[in-house]
């Protein structure tokens, strides 16, 4: 035998070997698909490998008919009578259905392209589904990995401090251990100097352990390390990281990179697609808690965001650790930050926790797929009853000659089958093709994604499973009905598509009608979720959004420094041409960090205050400008100035519904606040700011505070410009002003507030994009059928329409006459759709923003857009009956 | 809906292979020689349905070898020519052989 080559051993196309193991039975896996892997290698080492896998492809092929059949004959022996009969389809069957499906080639593509729409559709949805929600979680026995979190009394979960993670971890034991993760971002700087943010996790020491994490190359930090190793900054990359940016480069691990301004060692790679413990956010970065905060960590670090995970001991419930976990909770305390009332536990495990977030949605996507899907089906069943039913006088013959139904109806499936295996082959090329091309189709993503899915063994098999029933669903009704010939109408040579008042059969208009309710449903669900979206967009933010560009800046400098930096930064800059104004603050509405920063708030000197004393209220600090550069209005007092310096009094700005709840029905303009402490200095409140969004849509009216920028030190700032035009056509600009004054300093890419806002409606313009793509194909799926159906039914109803003629009825009476069935049919159509698609508006509430369920507009407007479109598929058949020359079509009969 | 005794064209040709390739046949190399020696592509599913058929009927008989001791060394199931194949194979020979008595192509439609 001659030698196999080695490495690198060639492979044989995975997607075709996925196929035909998935297709084959467990005897054919045992030798056939070796036996073609075998020669597969001969090939290669002969032909080479491009050569051998074009061999492989054909063959696989070639393979899936055969194949599907002793699959089926293998389960035949298994099934009662009929459907053992339909198994065992022969090879004569399979021939007559292929040269059938051939002669009818317009009818086939038909049917085809349709099933490819559906199929592929539910493919590529499904293979993102999955990646986000259904697939398996990452970690060792992740049945026993569960998520710990304070919930509000309105159920929005929020995370722990530190200190009090600490406390969950030591006086707990339904949990074998407990580790926290809490996520920041940071700056990797490449080896040519450029810089790229990334997602941190930084966790406790012992994260890879509970998790149960192995290292794809390096090391992992481990809880017990000695003191000496703990106190060096020591990272895990991911394996991601390590590829994009280091090309896998072995030497990196116990080598420094530079994070942030700061010097870390990479101890080792993370396993290779782990990419933390939020899959739509990929961490590339795992960093000790007690390295990135220093020692303060574990000595009681108050503040923080982190969310524990635990792993469960055995033979202990979920119930159990949320028990422990709330009395624990009720001994440390914990209460809302605003409104002081005590928070409850909640434990959830891995997969609870994933449908949480996705399942939602992704019941909803992979409902409505699955409706384009049903249309798709409806319109193959359509095509397929027309042509059958065409074919009656053959299955009539064969009945009188003693043919089984049994027979007929496994004729008719093959064909089905034939049809669907088509369709299969070609939708999972399609939907490779859509899934590599999907992230660049997508709006920009607001961080770094790295897209997890793809054509996996899940994929192929709901794939196959979905084809192989559509075959079923729609070859089964029409073979059922036209394996009963109606003798007499075959032998008298009727026409059997039309009734004999000249109306499409039953079957067909039940078809036809199914399908514009449904499309009904689809179009009205989207108007519904775009209109959402685009509210999203006119929302009162209590922003102004114009041409304000955003610049983020991690200065690096000592606080003298500063002061001087920030100023020369604003003159700078509003010297620049096309710059109208600038100013300094912490953060804007929608920024992706900072937003959750808080000051302790003492109201010494209000008797009616309603808010607790020391109550966490979200703040900003700003410079003197930013509320007119934001359009944010001062109803009362007056903004931040430049007479708010460093050294002067210190003020605050409250907003109204900080003012109504401190000072309700009295002017809080002149009284004063105490930040930090019940005996800090009293701030000044001078002016009222009108209530805004600060970090979410959905977020309920915060309280919230200004204080001028000048009057307290930050570590990262932004500098706010605002431009005469486009506010990127100044981006490099201001960077260049930004490298001069500091070249140390560190920016992250710069954005706009309108660029801001689109981040934060990213959710809804996608799923808005994705429902709108589903409408138009569902649509367009329907028009095809309805068209088809109405066609079919003109041309049969030729000679009647002639004669109509003939006889003088004018090309109006004929064009009523066709439209009136139409017309019927959308009519119908719409009666079960409207109620349909309220039914799915009233389910869909929670994902809408500010419009009603039932929103007539969107019912109204997609009823009207059916209508139109769906009359014209009518109309153009009409049109042309309306011109048929009544003596060609006499003198043709 | 048996096929009786009678051998298709495939089949013969499975038969045939057999004889070739002696002791040491199984799927490859048979797919092989048919893909070979007809110029033709059939799927190896077809073959592994007529070697299932002709041994169903007798035709041929199966066996397991023990996996190879190599890289990628496995089980397979190796078939031979059984006496009722051998029988079939001479039947069909005669029947194509009475076919062809006595006709010359020589001089017809251009040859």
């Amino acid at each position: 035998m001659a030698h196999l080559s080695d490495d690198p051993f060639p492979r044989a196309p995975t997607l075709w070997h996925r196929l035909l193991r998935l297709l084959a039975t467990e005897a054919d896996r045992a030798y056939l698909l070796d036996d073609l892997e075998e020669r597969f290698r001969l090939l290669a080492e002969r032909d080479g490998i491009p050569a051998a896998r074009r061999w492989y492809r054909r063959q696989a092929a070639l393979s899936l008919l055969p194949l599907t059949r002793r699959r089926l004959a293998a389960a035949g022996t298994a099934l009662p009578g009929l459907l053992r009969s339909i198994g065992a389809f022969t090879m004569t069957d399979l021939i007559h259905s292929l040269r059938l499906l051939r002669k009818n080639l317009g009818t086939t593509t038909a049917a085809v392209v349709s099933l490819v729409i559906g199929i592929t559709l539910n493919a590529t949805i499904f293979s993102v589904v999955d990646w986000l929600w259904l697939s398996a979680s990452p970690f060792g026995e992740p049945d026993r990995i569960v998520r710990l979190f304070a919930a509000d009394r309105e159920g929005r979960l929020d995370d722990f401090d530190y200190s009090d993670f600490e406390a969950i971890r030591d006086q707990t034991s339904t949990m074998e251990d407990v580790t926290a993760v809490e996520f920041h971002g940071a700056m990797l700087t490449g080896g040519d100097g450029t810089t790229r943010t990334m997602l941190v996790e930084v966790t406790d020491r012992n994260y890879f352990d509970v998790l149960e994490l192995r290292p794809s190359a390096g090391i992992v930090y481990h809880a017990g390390d000695d003191p000496e190793t703990a106190a060096e900054p020591g990272v895990v990359i991911s394996y991601s990281l390590w590829q994009r940016e280091f090309g896998g480069d072995p030497e990196l691990v116990g080598n420094p990179i530079q994070l942030t301004g700061r010097t870390v060692t990479v101890l080792g790679v993370a396993p290779r697609g782990y990419s933390g413990i939020r899959r739509q956010a990929p961490a590339d970065v795992w960093y000790p808690v007690q390295t990135w905060w220093g020692p303060s960590a574990s000595e009681g670090h108050r503040g923080g965001a982190f969310i524990p995970l635990g792993r469960i001991a055995p033979e202990t419930e979920v119930d159990q650790v949320q028990a422990e976990l709330g009395t624990v909770m009720a001994r440390l305390d914990i209460r809302d930050e605003v409104t002081q009332t005590p928070m409850e536990a909640v434990v959830m495990t891995d997969a609870a926790y994933q449908t949480r977030n996705y399942g939602g949605a992704g019941a909803l996507l992979l409902a409505l797929v699955a409706v384009v899907l049903i249309i798709a089906c409806a319109n193959v069943a359509g095509l397929q009853l027309a042509r059958t039913l065409a074919r009656q006088q053959e299955m009539a013959i064969r009945v009188a000659l003693g043919g089984r139904r049994a027979r007929l109806i496994r004729q008719l499936l093959v064909e089905g089958l034939v049809v669907s295996i088509i369709a299969l082959v070609l939708s999972l090329a399609l939907s490779r093709m859509v899934l590599a091309a999907l992230p660049s189709l997508l709006p920009p993503q607001p961080v770094f994604m790295e897209w997890g899915f793809g054509l996996d063994g899940r994929v192929l098999g709901f794939t196959v499973v979905l084809a192989l029933f559509s075959a079923l669903v729609f070859s089964l009704p029409p073979a059922l009905r036209a394996s009963r010939p109606d003798m007499v109408d075959v032998l008298k040579g009727n026409d059997l598509t039309t009734t004999r008042s000249g109306r499409p059969v039953r079957g067909l208009s039940v078809l036809v009608v199914g399908q514009l309710a449904l499309s009904l449903v689809l179009v009205s669900t989207t108007a519904l979720l775009l209109r959402s979206f685009l509210n999203t967009q006119v929302a009162d933010l209590g922003i102004d959004r114009n041409n304000v560009l955003v610049s983020w800046i991690l200065p690096r400098m000592d606080e003298e420094q500063l002061l001087v930096f920030y100023a020369d930064l604003v003159e700078r800059t509003e010297a620049l041409p096309g710059v109208r104004r600038a100013t300094m603050a912490r953060t804007v509405p929608f920024y992706p960090s900072g937003g959750g920063a808080t000051q302790a708030v003492y109201a010494t000197d209000a008797s009616g205050s309603t808010l607790p004393q020391g109550a966490a209220v979200k703040f900003n600090l700003v410079g003197p400008g930013y509320f007119d550069m934001l359009g944010i209005s001062v109803p009362r007092g007056r903004p931040v100035t430049d007479q708010d310096g460093p050294g002067d009094q210190r003020v605050a700005l409250v907003n109204e519904t900080l003012a109504a709840r401190v000072w309700p029905g009295e002017d809080p303009v002149g009284r004063t606040l105490r930040l930090g402490g019940p005996e800090a200095d009293p701030v000044l409140v001078v002016g009222v700011a009108e209530d805004g969004k600060y970090n979410d849509l959905e977020e309920t009216q915060e309280p919230y505070l200004y204080l001028p920028f000048s009057q307290m030190r930050w570590g990262e700032v932004l500098l706010l410009v605002e431009t005469e035009g486009d506010p990127n056509l100044l981006a490099p600009d201001v960077r260049r002003v930004i490298g001069s004054l500091s070249p140390e300093s560190y920016l992250l890419p710069q954005t706009t507030l309108v660029g801001l806002l689109r981040d934060a409606t990213y959710d809804w313009e996608l799923m808005a994009l994705a429902l709108g793509v589903f409408a138009v194909l569902g649509l367009v799926l329907a028009v095809v059928g309805l068209y088809g159906v109405s066609s079919h039914a003109v041309n049969r109803r030729r000679r009647e329409i002639g004669i109509r003629i003939a006889l003088g009825a004018d090309g109006r009476r004929i064009l009523r006459l066709i439209l009136d069935q139409g017309g019927r049919l959308i009519l119908l159509g719409a009666g079960l759709g409207i109620p349909g698609a309220m039914a799915v508006g009233l389910v869909l509430r929670g994902s809408l923003f500010g419009v009603s369920p039932l929103d007539p507009l969107s019912l109204v407007g997609a009823t009207l857009i059916l209508g139109l479109v769906t009359l014209t598929a009518v109309l153009l058949p009409s049109r042309k009956a309306a011109s048929v020359e009544p003596l060609t079509v006499i003198r043709y009969e | 809906m048996g096929r009786g005794k009678g051998l298709s064209q495939l089949e013969e040709y499975v038969l045939l292979c057999l004889v070739r390739l002696g002791d040491e046949a199984y799927g490859v190399p048979i797919h092989q020689e048919i893909e070979e020696r007809t110029q033709r592509s059939i799927s190896i599913a077809t073959v592994y349905t007529a070697l299932d058929r002709l041994e169903k009927e007798g035709f041929v008989r199966s066996r397991l070898s023990s996996p190879l001791p190599e890289r990628g060394g496995r089980a397979k199931r190796l078939y031979r020519l059984s006496v009722e194949g051998a029988t079939a194979l001479q039947r069909a020979r005669r029947v194509l052989d009475s076919m062809w008595e006595g006709v010359d192509l020589t001089g017809e439609v251009g040859l």
